[in-house]
């Protein structure tokens, strides 16, 4: 087994919420207890809906946010207390790409000034033959170096996204949602230069996204998140054909696919995900799932192997049986 | 998908123009284009960021700002609406045509509560009491699924989910039994599993009420489960039209054929790697000779000079319908990996 990159340890984060004087103090509980392993040379898609903490997560794992509780080690060290100056060494094995790229690039700054950034915060001077190849590595051009992030369409601003993020040579990319804000000829574009990156530079990615299709491209393997919690996980070829967790089958059946005629049994959820302020007892999907007893409302279930796999794992009390229509 | 319908269009476009006058000369944002939808039939309009799809809708609706000049016919039910005044429009919009914009906590006025929105849009159009309006508002509310209604009716916008919100704007688009809805990428910003619910109940309310629907949407999933009819736009103008079974199986333009392989799909196992289109859409306004996709399309060499110099009509294809693409290379395009 290869080496580990990223492992969280029963990671929590909560937001405290400023309450009224006579109330109780809140909190959110964007992550609620994850543990997450990624390693050397594989692809982790994070996948949830829009409040299951999978932003957050990549926040922690980033060490961009500190975590309520829990270990975040990344090479094998624990660095959940490094700070400050301390951290820029971690910093150079994982990076970030944010998801709009109009937001996470200074519109004042040149490309050149916005790729030595990670450079100069490493203490390094980088020169113009490593600026002109980290272009050339996301399918830019040296004449682009002079240019500022107004002069690009979307898709090449994230290309300087993530070409900044090579700058330090990391092991991990985290990429959130990387590809949400961009057409779809424009999305397929970013999609295989990840992959060629990938297969040219050896490096690892944490993919969050909650398009599936998207997920499905790229990630050999895959963690769903729902409510602050890894509901399912597991190759990705396991959870997409045969998923195990109600949820993951819901949200997978709800996914429409481009070929008219093709109906597909979809389990329409019903209601809202519920708040992460003071989530379900138990299991936290019970209030949608359709499978819930009463014992879903006891003890919160742990994440085991489900269709006599190791690797695929997940956490409810009536998994589903393999499927039997695997695709060859 | 609703039973193919004989009665006839209810609402026509024909050679739709909008230009933009703007500090920089005038910029062309749809540039010709016809289409037509029948009661509780669907028709899709797709295409990426600036190819005039939104715009479209808008100017059916007379809704552009007045730097926009609007030429052709827009016909509800043989009347023509391009050209009217406002008061003789603010009859209809909301009333014949209603619309369900993408952001539905933006459509909707925070200070007033969702009942009262509603009951408002009603009141519009129909000389009724407060109480008659209200409690049709309830009704409405009740029927895109909103879950006690008489009681959520009193909530302001901020107290619900996005997926509610959608269907507080739904019920507000429908309150008037409008003939043709437009709706504008009505489930971008919301949840694959909300997205399910809410094109269930688009789909629920054709049923029932034999509402036309326009979708403008860039999701080529959702159109293939709802649409009937599908019109491809780029750069302002028609790339391809047909059924939705000629787009998918039949696509004979070289943009359609780029989108559905850039697509990636969840129920098959990945292909190594997506197709792409190289480049990027042309800014409205810069393509002025040719066919406007030339730039990037991989069939060009098959053609040569006609695709710099003479701009692409609509020509028939084969197809289960007016299957039509603005193609010089006259056959089906073979697909280049």
């Amino acid at each position: 087994m290869s080496e580990e990159l990223l492992a969280l340890k029963d990671v929590k984060k909560y937001f405290g919420l400023r309450g009224v004087p006579w109330q109780k103090a809140q909190a959110v509980r964007a992550v609620d207890g994850v543990n997450l392993v990624v390693r050397k040379g594989e692809t982790l898609g994070l996948v949830g809906e829009s409040g299951s903490g999978k932003s957050t997560l990549a926040r922690v794992a980033t060490r961009l946010l500190d975590p309520t509780q829990g270990r975040v080690e990344i090479g094998g060290k624990d660095v959940t207390k490094v700070k400050g100056r301390r951290l820029r060494p971690i910093r150079r094995r994982i990076q970030m790409v944010f998801q709009d790229p109009q937001a996470s690039l200074n519109p004042r700054q040149s490309v050149a000034t916005i790729l030595s950034t990670p450079f100069r915060a490493q203490g390094l001077r980088p020169t113009r033959a490593q600026l002109v190849e980290l272009l050339e590595q996301v399918g830019l051009a040296e004449e682009h170096l002079v240019r500022y992030p107004h002069e690009f369409s979307g898709g090449q601003r994230q290309r300087i996204g993530i070409a900044r993020a090579l700058s330090v040579k990391p092991d991990l990319l985290v990429c959130d949602e990387p590809v949400s804000a961009l057409d779809v000829s424009v999305q397929a574009q970013v999609l295989n230069l990840l992959a060629d990156l990938r297969d040219e530079l050896g490096l690892s990615y944490v993919l969050v996204a909650h398009d599936l299709a998207v997920v499905r491209q790229v990630a050999d393997r895959i963690a769903v998140m729902y409510l602050g919690t890894i509901v399912e996980e597991g190759p990705a070829a396991q959870v997409y054909e045969s998923p195990a967790h109600p949820y993951t089958k819901a949200l997978l059946s709800a996914v429409p696919v481009p070929e008219p005629g093709v109906t597909r049994d979809r389990i329409v959820l019903t209601g809202d995900v519920p708040t992460p302020i003071d989530p379900p007892s138990g299991c936290p999907f019970r209030t949608r799932c359709y499978k819930a007893e009463d014992v879903c409302a006891t003890e919160r279930p742990v994440l085991e192997p489900v269709q006599g796999s190791t690797e695929h794992r997940a956490a409810c009390y009536f998994p589903e049986p393999p499927s039997l229509e695997r695709t060859p | 998908m609703a039973e193919p319908n004989l009665n006839g269009p209810i609402l026509e476009v024909h050679d739709l123009k909008v230009t933009f006058r703007t500090e920089n000369g005038s910029v062309p944002a749809v540039d010709g284009i016809d289409f037509a939808v029948a009661p509780g039939q669907t028709l899709a309009i797709v295409g990426e960021s600036g190819s005039g799809k939104s715009v479209s809708s808008s100017a059916v609706m007379g809704l552009l700002p007045s730097n926009a000049d609007v030429t052709g016919e827009v016909l509800l039910d043989g009347r023509e609406l391009n050209g009217l005044p406002n008061d003789e429009l603010r009859k209809i919009r909301g009333n014949d045509i209603a619309m369900v914009f993408q952001d539905a906590l933006s459509a909707l006025n925070p200070y007033y509560s969702v009942g009262w929105q509603v009951a408002e849009a009603y009141r519009l159009h129909h000389d009724v009491s407060k109480k008659v309006a209200r409690s049709r508002a309830v009704e409405m509310l009740d029927k895109v699924g909103i879950p006690d209604a008489a009681r959520r009716a009193d909530s302001y916008p901020h107290e619900f989910s996005g997926g509610m919100r959608q269907r507080v704007v739904i019920a507000m688009a429908l309150v008037n039994d409008p003939r043709v809805l437009i709706a504008d990428e009505p489930t971008t910003a919301l949840d694959v599993t909300v997205q399910a619910q809410i094109m269930r109940l688009l789909d629920d309310v054709q049923d029932e009420f034999g509402t036309a629907l326009i979708l403008i949407s860039h999701d080529l999933g959702v159109v293939a489960e709802v649409a009937d009819d599908v019109l491809v736009m780029y750069a302002g103008r028609a790339a391809e039209r047909g059924t939705v079974r000629d787009l998918f199986f039949r696509a004979a333009h070289p943009y359609s054929l780029g989108l559905l392989g850039a697509m990636p799909r969840v129920d098959v196992p990945p292909k190594p790697r997506l197709t792409t289109i190289p480049g990027t859409p042309p800014t409205p306004g810069s393509i002025t000779t040719g066919c406007p996709f030339q730039p990037r399309c991989a069939y060009t060499h098959l053609v040569g000079e006609r695709c710099i110099t003479e701009r692409p009509e609509l020509t028939p294809r084969p197809g289960e319908g007016d299957h039509e693409a603005a193609c010089h290379l006259g056959r089906r395009p073979e697909v280049i990996l």
